[in-house]
């Protein structure tokens, strides 16, 4: 299985989910399973300057206000039955030295791009936390 | 709460390692545990909501959504044909590779049409996916075709 974890706030996050959204927090947590159980999936897909789309159900693309900063975060997109994106982003960090990933966050649609929100801030602290170095 | 703007990450409680340590960071209050800076490992996440038996119906559900998805799916059609016959029994990778008696790694490897395959290994795999022999057979050799 790949290294793909979840840092300890995303865990809780999606922990916290599970009580108001469980289709939608099941789903990402299958769907994190099941990339980790693929050796090559995680390689193709979380290349810099790719967007794929995997529809249905998911998309990713470089988030990249934070690539500005150095940081390697990819944003995952999920998709419900119909094909209709989820209201939930996840952040994933890859630390290409140690080919290993980090789930940052699980974070309502509507602040997961906003850089002035605090969690994007957090976001950043926690790809420190979670030792995955800048790229320039 | 309004916590004071602070430039850099300050530690705000020192002490030993398995202490919470608090950081403060325009505005933002974020706490964390030193040695699980890492996380956790989703398989570890995983094993822990299965022991939950509302969680574990709720990760089996989605698997079947998501087989369906990947079984609809034209592109995953040949590479997800085994992976979507797993995840519509409601199974992930590792209970699949329990109910085989082998690891996760060499199930991922006999989805991808790499592994090395018994009769009674596939007609346990078939029994445990709930299809026929003929049908695990016939997608086996669907992933076994180079892409």
């Amino acid at each position: 299985m790949t290294d793909l974890y979840l840092c300890p706030e995303a865990e809780d996050e999606l922990d916290a989910l599970y009580e108001t959204d469980e289709e939608t927090a099941s789903l990402i947590d299958v769907l994190l399973e099941e990339l980790a159980g693929d050796q090559d999936m995680l390689g193709r897909l979380f290349r810099p300057n790719n967007h794929f789309l995997y529809m249905p159900p998911f998309e990713i693309k470089v988030f990249a206000e934070a690539r500005k900063r150095g940081k390697n975060i990819f944003i995952l997109k999920v998709r419900n039955d119909e094909g209709e994106l989820l209201n939930h982003r996840v952040l994933v960090a890859y630390h290409a030295q140690k080919d290993r990933y980090h789930v940052l966050t699980v974070a309502n649609r509507e602040i997961s791009y906003d850089t002035s929100d605090p969690l994007f801030e957090a976001v950043l602290q926690r790809y420190e936390r979670c030792g995955v170095p800048d790229y320039r | 709460m309004v916590f004071p703007t602070i430039g850099k990450a300050v530690n705000l409680t020192t002490g030993f390692a398995c202490y919470p340590v608090v950081l403060v960071r325009n505005n933002h209050i974020e706490s964390y545990t030193p040695g699980r800076t890492h996380g956790v490992p989703i398989s570890e996440r995983i094993a822990r909501l299965q022991g939950n038996p509302k969680r574990a119906a709720s990760l089996a559900r989605a698997r079947v959504r998501l087989g369906a998805w990947v079984a609809s799916e034209p592109e995953l059609q040949a590479t997800g044909g085994l992976a979507a016959m797993r995840l519509k029994a409601g199974l992930s990778q590792a209970q699949l590779a329990g109910a085989l008696g082998t690891s996760q790694p060499n199930v991922a490897r006999m989805e991808k049409g790499t592994g090395n395959y018994t009769l009674d290994s596939m007609r346990a795999w078939a029994s445990a996916v709930g299809v026929s022999l003929t049908e695990l057979i016939a997608a086996i050799e669907v992933a076994q075709v180079p892409a």
